[in-house]
């Protein structure tokens, strides 16, 4: 337990209808007590648990609000101690007092991010579900907000958890060999070992797999719009866009720079780039552009490949294979119906509006694919989790390597102790102090 | 009454106490070992053996700092064996067994020619102070003997009782007197101390056994090498024979549980968990029929047996019963029964890492009295603990050895911030930077040290100095020299059965392989004279140089807490930190952050805490 009360608002700060005001700590009863009355003007000499009670917040003998106060003793809270919150009215004056108010009875204000700490410090939370709130709070669709959730109540956790296990058992196996060589414990083969060095490494590979699902789900599908120039490759970026972001001119080369925008496309995060048209060019700013837009393309999950009717078959394009493009044809009502024929891609026309419908329902399958993943796959793994995990991977290989080499035990047990490490950094069972710093920071005041 | 002024005295001559003694008459104090009995000086009254993984890694290094328990092994051994051979360099240890009235000789001997250094038999009753400061001892009979440093290494004898069965009654090992009034007048003056328990299993007659159906287990000709400065002639080596307990020892050893000491309950639950009795053993493995036994020399001339595995503090019929069922003991005569012990011994947050007392300056704690098991870790605390009482009555700073320089650094630290309810023995898992802390490079961590605080004599530094120029001169040779991937070279990989080389690369990675032997290097670089030995070291260091780029940064990152000193922190004016680990911190008092992290209670998040108090109050 913590040794000192803290308290913040938790509500947003705009003037709302109602704020709640969290205070968390062993003096948060008895502080309640001696500031909350009830209607009639008595005070509360013992407060319900998991009750509220409706009453007046005074200062002296000054009403400073008419409030809810709900109590919740410790252990069975977010942060594992006695913990009461007081919903009251909203607006910043009417916070500031009560803040005021508790400050004047020792309490003391809030660090962002505290309250989860003090959570994470009490044992409530490890430290994946602790960014896993994170994660909840800033979730800026359904798909991060559903996994994040799944990851509160232990999705991750419980995988890494199970990888520990694993883990600990390898090393035990192999220290109690090292260190008791003549108490008749039975050898371990070396494929005892290796089906298990292996089976880690796959499981973290698999969790892995989670950063750049994290990646789509906060930060939208990299959808890039490339092509030949002047194909309207703009003018789908405007559509899709919903606005007139990018400037549309019938002048080849228009577009230099890249233009981006987040948006969400029936529903789904997308981070739409438009890019220069590609094409062998002059001038220094142009060719500068379709470098960028070369660079783009290299990160890009999906690829939208604009192309005029009146010129279907560019194929300046060929490097980009194995990247997922959708190959649009744009114009088409510039061309006869009878050349239509025997050329791929979606047939178009921004301007009449021909073919659009067809394009985006396949704009949507595709997109969802990198949603619709099946339950245990849809994990989101932050940096920090990735760089352990990276580390714990490495550390795994160069196991499996050593033991297939015939490297003697004492140096494949180091390597197995280092993805443990790993593993337990990420549950926060051993962490660095500034690493703790720099996860709690990132939270907001009253979480 | 008479006094005797003297700067350095040792309570106690077990491994610890000889370590001490001799390490202060080394540094060039004069020193006064006091015992409560001559001949029992470094008595071995459990196992006849030294060494093995964990434990022969700190022999190793008692050895390389200049301390005397190696050597003595060296001269007493009638057995060596390596164990872990194909473990690897950083867990292979020798183990010996042996002779235990030779090796007490040898010891007592080694003591009588330290010039510096007094033996006197006497039971200390009581320490002298002003209430800070040690001023000396008294012994039972009155006699004073003062000095700035006293170093008590009173093993298992403080307030020992001795259990057999349901007998319990005032005794310390192998029947030696244990004291009482010592323990009494810790306890009078604030002490805190708990009580741990130990045991030893049955001795029995050489002739009483038939070896026909054990398994021999011979010594290694030649021996592995014990000590880095000391290699007597090969010599006849003793072997130890090995058998197992069958169905019927379990039925016997189950029938009989209720005369166990564990299950009546007159002995402490503290006992060690590494070493459990075979009464223990059946209760907590029930599923396993078989356990094993060794059946080892107790010397030369000795006409017993010590059984290892067998320990057991029931009564004597019992143990006699239950060693008749093992194959082979049909007839056994047994010389001395087993039985369970019940010591004094400190708890460790009265100890700083010079093993000094927080409560009285200048009084020093070594051995089994500071919760450990085993001559070993004894000895390992005795040298430091001596080491530190020599320095203190020369008012120097103390010496301490890090977790990342030694396992005499792991086991200290451990000693002083965990806490541990049963002896403590070292494991070579407990030390953090395992690959590094080797036997093989003791002496080139450690033999500097020892040369510098006067342990080792200047032709014994000189030898060690001369080794390790060597090594590292061909090391550096063999890091510029390179392998082609020529037709010849890869001719000569491919008969020996390791990869082709595909490019150049250095006599270090072709030494790393570990399937290119001795032979086989001096094939594909015939220019080099490579003795087995030389060649072996060789490959050890670049097998293993890669790990010490690796936990480069792990020390330093270990040594960037260590180095944050919080010695005179309040810790209870500290806001933000979890009651546990206040309390801890209080009663603990570490020296550093790294500690302070190291000890049970305190999680991270207290440590973060700390740190931030300690940059906001610009400390």
């Amino acid at each position: 337990m913590i040794s000192d009360t803290i308290a913040a608002c938790a509500t947003a700060g705009s003037p709302g209808a109602i704020s709640l005001i969290r205070i968390s700590g062993p003096e948060a009863l008895a502080v309640a007590g001696k500031i909350f009355f009830r209607k009639n003007g008595e005070t509360v000499r013992k407060f319900g648990n998991f009750k509220i009670h409706y009453g007046h917040l005074r200062s002296g003998t000054t009403v400073i609000d008419e409030v809810l106060l709900h109590v919740m003793k410790s252990p069975r809270t977010f942060t594992g101690e006695d913990t009461v919150e007081i919903t009251c009215h909203g607006g910043a004056i009417c916070r500031k007092m009560i803040l005021d108010l508790l400050t004047e009875n020792g309490i003391r204000l809030a660090e962002p991010g505290e309250f989860s700490r003090r959570a994470f410090a009490n044992g409530k939370i490890d430290l994946v579900k602790a960014e896993a709130i994170d994660e909840l709070i800033r979730a800026g669709n359904e798909y991060a907000y559903r996994t994040a959730l799944a990851q509160l109540r232990g999705a991750l956790s419980s995988r890494l958890q199970d990888l520990k296990e694993l883990l600990m058992e390898m090393t035990a196996r192999a220290e109690a060999l090292l260190d008791f060589p003549e108490e008749g414990i039975e050898e371990v083969p070396a494929d005892w070992f290796m089906e298990r060095i292996r089976k880690a490494g796959d499981d973290v590979s698999q969790i892995l797999a989670g950063a750049v699902f994290r990646k789509v789900c906060t930060e939208g599908v990299f959808v890039v719009i490339a092509g030949p120039p002047n194909a309207g490759k703009s003018t789908l970026f405007n559509f899709l866009c919903g606005s007139d972001r990018a400037i549309v001119d019938s002048t080849p080369g228009t577009t230099r720079d890249y233009i981006e925008c987040d948006t969400l496309f029936n529903g789904l995060p997308v981070r739409l780039v438009d890019t220069a048209g590609l094409r062998e060019a002059g001038e220094s700013a142009e060719a500068k552009g379709i470098g960028r837009a070369r660079i783009l393309l290299d990160g890009a999950d999906l690829i939208l490949l604009v192309l005029s009717s009146e010129n279907p078959d560019w194929d300046g394009f060929s490097s980009y294979e194995g990247k997922q493009v959708l190959k649009i044809v744009n114009k088409i009502d510039l061309t006869e119906e009878a050349s239509r024929e025997g050329t791929s891609g979606y047939r178009i026309s921004l301007k009449t509006g021909e073919g659009l419908a067809d394009f985006q329902s396949c704009l949507e399958n595709c997109l969802r694919g990198f949603f619709d993943r099946r339950e245990e796959s849809a994990i989101m793994v932050n940096a920090r989790q990735q760089y352990e995990l990276e580390h714990a991977r490495s550390a795994l290989s160069s196991a499996g390597e050593m033991l297939s080499q015939g490297r003697t035990m004492d140096l494949v047990c180091s390597e197995l102790k280092q993805a443990l490490f790993n593993l337990r950094s990420i549950l926060g069972e051993i962490t660095a102090e500034d690493v703790l710093d720099g996860i709690f920071s990132r939270f907001c005041i009253g979480k | 009454m008479r006094t005797f002024p003297y700067e350095v005295i040792i309570v106690g001559g077990g491994h610890a106490g000889c370590e001490a003694a001799l390490a202060a008459a080394r540094m060039g104090f004069s020193t006064i070992l006091l015992t409560m009995n001559v001949d029992a000086v470094a008595l071995t009254p459990c196992n006849p053996s030294m060494g093995g993984p964990g434990k022969g890694h700190l022999v190793n290094e008692i050895d390389a700092l200049g301390g005397e328990i190696a050597r003595n092994t060296e001269r007493s051994y009638i057995q060596v064996r390596t164990l872990n051979q194909s473990k690897g360099p950083a867990v292979q240890s020798w183990r010996a067994q042996i002779d235990k009235r030779l090796y007490q000789e040898n010891m007592l001997s080694v003591l009588q020619r330290q010039p510096g250094l007094d033996l006197h038999q006497a039971e200390v009753s009581e320490i002298m102070t002003d209430g800070r400061n040690v001023l000396g001892v008294v012994t039972r009979t009155g006699i004073e003997y003062t000095a700035p440093a006293v170093v008590l290494c009173t093993g298992t004898y403080l307030r020992s009782f001795l259990v057999v069965g349901p007998k319990r009654f005032a005794g310390g090992p192998h029947n030696q007197p244990p004291s009482f009034s010592l323990g009494l007048w810790l306890e009078g003056n604030g002490f805190a101390l708990r009580r741990l328990q130990t045991a030893t299993p049955c001795r029995v007659a050489k002739d009483s056994l038939d070896y026909s159906v054990f398994t021999a287990l011979p010594g290694e000709t030649p021996h592995p090498d014990i000590s880095a400065f000391l290699r007597m002639p090969e010599r006849p080596q003793f072997p130890s024979y090995q058998t197992c307990t069958s169905e019927a020892t379990t039925s016997v050893i189950r029938d009989n549980l209720s005369s166990s000491p564990l299950v009546i309950g007159n002995i402490v639950n503290t006992g060690p968990r590494h070493c459990p009795s075979i009464d223990r053993k059946v209760i907590n493995f029930p599923e396993k029929s078989r356990h094993q036994v060794f059946i080892e020399p107790e010397g030369t001339e000795s006409g017993e047996m010590y059984i290892q595995g067998a320990t057991s503090a029931t009564p004597p019929e019992v143990q006699l019963a239950v060693l008749k069922t093992l194959p082979g003991f049909q007839s056994v005569r047994v010389t001395r029964f087993g039985y369970g012990i019940e010591y004094d011994a400190l708890e460790s947050s009265e100890l700083t890492l010079s093993l000094e007392s927080r409560r009285l300056n200048g009084l020093f704690f070594a051995g089994q009295i500071n919760g450990t098991s085993g001559y070993e870790e004894a000895a390992a605390q005795g040298l430091m603990a001596g080491i530190n009482a020599a320095l203190k009555a020369r008012g120097d700073r103390p010496f301490h050895l890090l977790r990342d320089q030694a396992y005499i650094g792991v086991m200290i630290d451990d000693l002083i911030t965990k806490s541990f309810s049963e002896p403590y023995r070292m494991y070579t898992s407990r030390a953090e930077f395992r690959l590094l802390l080797r036997p093989d490079n003791a002496t080139r961590r450690l033999s500097r040290i020892g040369r510098r605080l006067g342990l080792l004599s200047p032709c014994d530094y000189e030898k060690i100095r001369e080794h390790w120029c060597r090594v590292l001169s061909k090391l550096r040779q063999m890091k510029k020299t390179f392998f082609f991937p020529d037709a010849q070279t890869n001719s000569t990989m491919s008969a020996i059965g390791s990869a082709p080389l595909r490019k150049p690369v250095t006599g270090m990675d072709v030494l790393s392989r570990p399937e290119i032997g001795c032979r086989d290097f001096s094939q594909l670089l015939p220019t080099w004279k490579l003795s087995e030995p030389d060649f072996n070291l060789l490959k050890r260091e670049a097998v293993y140089a890669g790990y010490w780029q690796r936990h480069k940064s792990d020390i330093e990152r270990f040594r960037s807490l260590e180095r944050v000193s919080i010695a005179n922190t309040d810790f209870a004016a500290i806001p933000g930190l979890s009651n546990e680990a206040r309390e801890r911190l209080c009663e603990i008092r570490p020296a550093n952050l790294g500690q302070a992290a190291r000890l049970q209670g305190v999680k991270p998040a207290d440590i973060t805490v700390l740190w931030r108090y300690l940059k906001n109050h610009g400390l």
